[in-house]
Formats: C-alpha cells, structure tokens, sequence
C-alpha cells in the first residue's frame, strides 16, 4: 500500500496556498459556468488555460479539473429550476427534475442532486486513485468493433425511454441520427447536407438544440397558456430539504449512477452526455414504478447527476495513464501539462508521480469545497422557482439566447435554438418523446465512425468480429435486454403504453 | 421632456465615447485582446507550439491573445473562419501543410496563397509505429515493407483525418515505398492513431513523435522509423529514416502564422516582429526540440515561396496516392 504513502504526500503538496486557492476557484468558476447556460466547461478551460500556465503543472491541472467538475454540480441548478440545460450534460436532468420543481421539490431536488454529485464525485475519485493503471489498459483494448456493439448496446438500453410510444420514439432516433451527420465528416472531411454552406459546414450543435427544446420549447409553451393570476407561493422549510422517503430512495440510485458513470467516462467521446442517459435509462429500468419517469421520480435525477460526476473522474483515467484525451475538456487538460513538458502517459508515475498523487488530493478537497459551496445555496436557488413567469421566462429567454451565442460565437445557432424551440413545442402537442432525439444527436457522430471504422479494419467481413470477446459479450448483453422486452409480458409484467397529458418524455 | 432630453444626451455621450474608441484604434495597435484560430485540436503536436509561442508573443504585445481550436476537414474549418474574418489584426491564425494540401484535394478553396503571413517556426515530421498487441507484429520497418509487399492491402494503419497533417504523412509514406495497406482514418489527429496501435487494432501508425512518445517509451509500440531529412536526436537516433532505407517518403510540415487577407501593412510588422522574437527565444528553440520538431524560423516574405516549393512535393504525393483533385 504505498500508494497511500503517496497520497499522504499528495495531501501534503495539495495544502499550499496556492493549490487549495487554485481549486477554489476552479470549483467555483466552474459551478457559474454550469449554472448559465451556454457557456461550457470546454470554452471556458480554454480561456482559462493561458492564466494556468504562470503555474506549475500541477496547480493548472487542479483548477482545470476544477472547472469541469464544477460545472457537473451546477449544470443540474437551471435544468431543474427552469428546464434549461446548463449544459449538455445536465439536459437529462430537465426530465424529472423540472418536474419536481413543478410540485415544489425544487430545494429536495438540488439538495440531493449536491449530495449526490458529491458522493460520486468520491467514488470517481477512489476509482482514479486504485484502478488507474488497470484501467487505462483496458480502454486501450476498446477498439472500433468494441466502441460500435457498446453503441448497439446503448441503443437498446435506451430504447426504453420511449417505451410508451415505440414508433415515435424510433422516428426521433432516426430524425436525430440524421442531424448528426450535417457537416464535415471528421473521418474523410467530405461535406454532407450542407447545401454549400459554410454555417452548415460547421455542423448543429447540439446544445442550441437541447436549449432549444427543453427551455425555449417550455418558455413558449407557457406563453400559450392562460393568463393565470400569479400565486405567491410560500416557500415552506420544508420543501428547501428533501423528506425522508426522497433520500431513502435516492441511495441506491446514486450509488448505481456513480460506478456506471465512472466506467462510461472511460470511452472516447461525449462521455459525460453519454452517462447521464444510461445511467436514466438504468434506473428507469430499476424502478419499481416506471411510469413515474417524466413526472419527477427522484431516481431519474440523482442518477444521472451522479454519472456525469463521475464520468469527469473516469475521463481523467484514460488521460492521466495514457495521455489520451477521450473528451473535449480531457483535450485541453492535455494542452495544459504537455505546455509544462509534462507528458502524461503510462510514464507518468514515473517521471512525475507527484503530479497524479497531488492532484487527487487536490480532487478530494475540492469536492468538498464544492458541496459546502453548494448545499447553502440551494435555498436561495429554489427561490428563483417561484418568481411569477411573467418576470422569470423573459430573464431565462434573454439568458438563453446570450449563452447560446457565447458557445460559438454564432447567430446561426441561435437561430438554431430558436427553431428547435418551436419544434419542440409542437413535438410536445404531438406527444413525440424527445429524448431519443437527443440520444440519436450525440451518439450518432461516434456510431457513425465505429461503425465506418470496424467495417474498415474487418474489410466488410462482419464475421471477424467473433475473435473479438468483449464485443461479442457486448452483442451477447444487448441481446439480451431485447429478449427480455420482448418475453416479459409472457410473464405479467405490463409496460405502460400511454404517454400522459404533461409527460415531459 | 425631461426623459427626450435625457435620451438623446445619452445616445451622443455613447456616440462620443465609440468615436474616441476609433480614434484611439488607430493610435497604437493591439488595444484589446487577439483571438488566435487554431485549426487542429487541443493537445496536439502544432497546437503546443503555437501556444508556447503566442504566449510570448503576448507577452511583447502586452494584450491577452485567446486561443480557440476550430478542428476539422483537414484543418479547412479553422482556415475557412480566419479567412472571412475582419483584416483588423484582432484575429490570427496557425497553418500547416493541410493549408496546401485542402484546396489540391478539393476540400477548400482557399490554400496558402489567400492569407496575409507572418512567420514560420518549426518543422514537423512524422513517424511510423507498430503495435505490440496485433496478430502479426514487426521489428524493423523493412519486414514491414516486405510483408506489405507480399500481402497487399492486409495490413490496418491507422492514420489520422483525411486531409489532415499526418495522414498527408501516411500519404507520403504509402506512396513513397509504394505499399498497399488498409489505411483507417481517425476522427482528428494523432490521439486516436496511437489509441488504435497501442491497443492492437491496426498494426502500423503514422503520427508525430511528440504524441506516441509515453506509449515508445513505456514499450506500447514500437517506433520503426522517422519520416524527416535526418534522424530524430537521442535516445531516438538508431531509428532510420525512411530516406536513408532508399524511399523517396520525406514528408515535413511547416507551421506558420498568418491573418486575414489585406492586413494593414502596419500591423502585419508589429505582429511579424514580436512573432520573430518569440521564435528566437532560447527557451522557445529548446521547447521546440522537447516537442520533437525541428525549429526553423521562416520571415513573412519567404513564407509563400517556401510553401509553393512544399507544394509541388505534395502535389506528387498526392498524385501517386491518388487523391489530387484540384479545385476550381
């Protein structure tokens, strides 16, 4: 256990001024990041990386990881106070968690979305610290043929977010599978439904879209409702905290959310996204009463709040151990050390093993920096719940259309999120779920190439894929799933066939 | 009354200051921040540099410069926004061998010519790595050669994007020893080639140097040979070069920097001297070679002819890969 040794040194280093300041302010800038929508971990790393490099490697990475850490805590704040992303990976979080605001959970929701962040945030931790090495090789081992039957796998675990409404839950998939692949192919540069031009070229993003869809889409649907007189309502002590029924059911869920977001960070990609929606997928799964998905089950927040904690944790993994950046905010952590000469990689622990073990330390602490700065925030933040919507929906509009310019510097996406706001609104009319469409937007880049690589590698013979195991176990568990689905009404078990009138799937 | 009144005083009050801000905008250049387009992605071998460097060119400027990564299609993406932004010298770019490459590949319309140039600084060459992992593996770069030779079209490579540096490389490689193998094109750059060969999906890699150095040194993959004019320094120089075997297969990227078409004169020789400067600092040179690239400053002039010179090399290359398409 020398590693403990290690730490304990790590612990030593991580208490300088500046260290703990660094983190302090990592955390903090990125809590705000998450809150306002738009603005990501990733433009904001970015900018912040120049500023780093006055200090060591060490304190840079700190502050880094700070921020992308932080901005998983606050992302969850708008999704459940307004249905606004924060961002991308906060967008599942605005199923169930604007709807217990809507019942006035609004405080039980942000408090268990802290605790929970917080808890995953320690496991993540703990995984980083032992199993780094082991499991930076395994996800060396995950080639294209892995990445494409994870895809199919995560597919089929997600189909059952659409379960009440196969058919159109499937249209979506497709219909956002299709957005995905606007723009220039990454693989053979080639331009595709562009029409020649270059706003297309770049591509949609898919934040304006989910911005667009879940807060535009709610803005203006609340528009056309009727003129209610506005109630002032009382924030009782009570609401600010969750009952105990809402923690008791939270356990599990959070604890489920942190390992299976903590494996999911490994994988190249959006990996934060990625985790939230299977992590949603699994618990709706779990759940004794899967219907109440989409009207504010409280294992459908703390869940994927969880994973994408975690994740950040889990994308440092391959990172630090092999120097490969899986993600976009792993990218420019890489930039950061590589500027300091310091190359992570499998020679990490031994040429700067101070690096890792501080920066765990570091990780520790501020994880606890993060939930004290949070928990007493919550009351003030579930305040902002109750303010009339003739006064809040034009601050969040305005809010949403300044963020949603700040990621890219476009007008075409706001134009962009303006024009997924009014689909959503009559895709919500229509009942057609939209998370699937979602689903279809941020997977389909990465199945897309898994895809086109596997068929490279094998040559079109698909059969080679038997020499490969973990694809094959893959396949194997996908299968599975369906097999279950489709043998369990045999067996009693009934799925709920109707969407409800404010289901918000 | 009293509101009319109040209004229009303000509306001169912010004409006044924006006017003074014009004034003041021909005075002395740069008085806000610089936004740097880097057209390939954080992390990477060109992206390092070019934030080393532009961190002390900051610091002479005395303004911020942002950097942001626009990867994608072959760095035409980056290329394309620089190009369209306004020539007022608040907006800079980097360039590499793809700025060439994109418009004979008819990627992009735009190549080296379009832009206004500010200076070259290193010397990018590439390097061939073998899998320690896949079902057949090599030792040396000629068995991999002979047994390319002998099984055409059975080997994976991995390479990074079309159209982007390294896979101009693998390019040139390919063509110059003129074997035939699977080339599998990552999305982005070389991070997922070394991913591919480290974990014995492809059997062969072609990427810089900077970025499979902790997976050579750990003994994930092997490095068989190097793609420049001469050998890569210790504890690398018993590595060939591709050349020296006999291939006419020596690619080398120049990276430069360069702005909007008709940049003002003035500015393009603030910028021009306070980027020679960087690029001669002593610790600048010996952060170049830690990156394993060569450093060669190039002044704003001789960028052009340098690059046209590379081009007829890459036109070759690319003829003989097959993939020459000039665009109109």
């Amino acid at each position: 256990m020398e590693g403990l040794g290690l730490l304990y040194n790590g612990f030593v280093n991580s208490f300088t001024l500046v260290n703990l300041v660094a983190c302090f302010a990592g955390a903090l800038i990125g809590t705000i990041v998450g809150v306002l929508p738009g603005l990501g971990p990733t433009a904001t790393m970015a900018l912040m990386l120049p500023f780093t490099l006055k200090f060591g490697a060490t304190t840079g990475l700190i502050m880094m990881t700070g921020v992308w850490y932080g901005a998983m805590y606050g992302g969850s704040t708008t999704s459940i106070l307004v249905n606004i992303p924060g961002e991308a990976a906060s967008v599942v979080t605005c199923l169930d968690g604007y709807q217990m605001c809507k019942k006035g959970r609004a405080g039980a929701a942000l408090a268990l979305v802290a605790t929970g962040s917080f808890v995953a945030g320690t496991i993540g931790i703990l995984g980083l610290q032992f199993f780094a090495p082991v499991l930076g090789n395994a996800a060396l081992s995950f080639g294209p043929p892995e990445f494409l039957c994870f895809m199919i796998f995560a597919f089929v675990l997600l189909s059952n977010l659409s379960a009440e409404a196969p058919l159109k839950g499937a249209l979506m998939i497709a219909f956002g599978l299709f957005l995905s692949t606007i723009g220039i192919n990454p693989m053979d540069s080639y331009p595709r439904f562009t029409f020649g031009s270059e706003k297309l070229m770049l591509g949609i993003d898919f934040l304006p879209i989910a911005m667009g869809l879940f807060g535009i889409a709610e803005i203006l649907s609340i528009a056309l409702e009727k003129y209610v007189k506005p109630q002032i309502n009382k924030i009782r002590f009570r609401d600010l905290y969750p009952s105990r029924e809402e923690v008791r059911r939270s356990v599990y869920p959070t604890l489920r959310g942190s390992i299976l977001g903590f494996f999911v960070g490994l994988l190249p990609g959006p990996c934060t996204v990625i985790s939230t929606f299977v992590s949603y997928s699994l618990e709706k799964r779990l759940s004794k009463n899967p219907e109440e998905f989409g009207h504010g089950a409280v294992e459908g927040v703390v869940g994927p709040e969880s994973a994408n904690n975690s994740a950040v944790m889990g994308s440092m993994v391959p990172l630090l151990t092999l120097g490969i950046p899986f993600a976009a905010p792993s990218a420019i952590m890489l930039a950061g050390l590589r500027m300091h000469n310091v190359e992570p990689g499998p020679m990490l622990f031994t040429t700067h093993p101070d690096v890792f073990w501080t920066f765990i330390a570091a990780m520790y602490l501020g994880n606890i920096m993060l939930l004290v700065l949070n928990l007493p925030l919550v009351g003030a933040f579930a305040k902002i719940a109750v303010i009339r919507p003739q006064i809040l929906m034009p601050i969040i509009s305005l809010i949403c259309l300044v963020g949603v310019y700040s990621v890219r510097n476009s007008i075409f996406d706001v134009w962009v999120m303006i024009v997924a706001g009014v689909v959503g609104l009559f895709l919500r009319k229509w009942k057609f779920p939209i998370a699937p469409f979602i689903i279809g937007v941020v997977l389909g880049p990465t199945t897309e190439n898994s895809l086109r690589q596997t068929l490279m590698m094998f040559k079109g013979d698909v059969s080679l894929v038997g020499d490969r195991p973990v694809s094959l176990t893959l396949l194997a568990l996908a299968a599975a799933f369906l097999a279950f689905k489709f043998a369990a009404p045999l067996f009693g078990k009934k799925f709920p066939l109707k969407i409800e009138e404010d289901s918000k799937l | 009354m009293k509101r009319l009144f109040i209004a229009v005083a303000s509306v001169l009050w912010c004409l006044g200051c924006f006017s003074s801000g014009v004034a003041q905008a021909a005075e002395k250049y740069p008085l806000k921040p610089i936004v740097f387009i880097v057209s390939t992605e954080a992390g990477g071998d060109g992206d390092i540099l070019v934030r080393s460097l532009m961190e002390r060119v900051s610091k002479t400027l005395g303004q911020p410069i942002a950097i942001v990564n626009k990867p994608g299609a072959g760095s035409s993406i980056g290329s394309r926004e620089l190009h369209a932004a306004k020539p007022d010298g608040y907006t800079l770019g980097w360039g590499s061998a793809p700025l060439i490459t994109a418009k004979l590949q008819g990627i992009s319309p735009l190549d080296h010519h379009d832009f206004t140039h500010l200076g070259g600084y290193a010397t990018f060459f590439y390097i061939v790595i073998s899998s320690t992992k896949s079902k057949v593996q090599f030792n040396t770069i000629q068995e991999v050669i002979a047994y390319a030779k002998a099984n055409p079209g059975k080997l994976n490579m991995a390479t990074a994007g079309v159209g982007q540096g390294w896979w101009l490389a693998a390019m040139s490689f390919l063509g110059g020893t003129g074997i035939n193998v699977n080339t599998i094109p990552q999305p982005g750059t070389a991070a997922m080639v070394v991913t591919q060969v480290a974990g014995g999906h492809a059997e062969l890699g072609v990427l810089g140097l900077a970025s499979a150095k902790g997976m050579i040194d750990s003994g994930q993959v092997k490095f068989l040979a190097t793609g420049g004019e001469g050998r890569v320094a210790a504890p690398y120089d018993k590595i060939p070069t591709v050349k020296e075997l006999g291939y006419d297969a020596s690619f080398e990227s120049i990276n430069i920097v360069m702005g909007p078409p008709k940049l003002p004169q003035e500015i393009v020789t603030i910028l021009a001297n306070a980027i020679e400067k960087a690029a001669r600092e002593p610790e600048f040179i010996k952060f170049v070679s830690e990156r394993n690239a060569r450093w060669a400053y190039i002044p704003p002039a001789q960028v052009v002819p340098v690059l046209d010179k590379s081009r007829n090399t890459l036109r070759e290359i690319m003829g003989k890969a097959g993939i020459l398409k000039e665009a109109k």
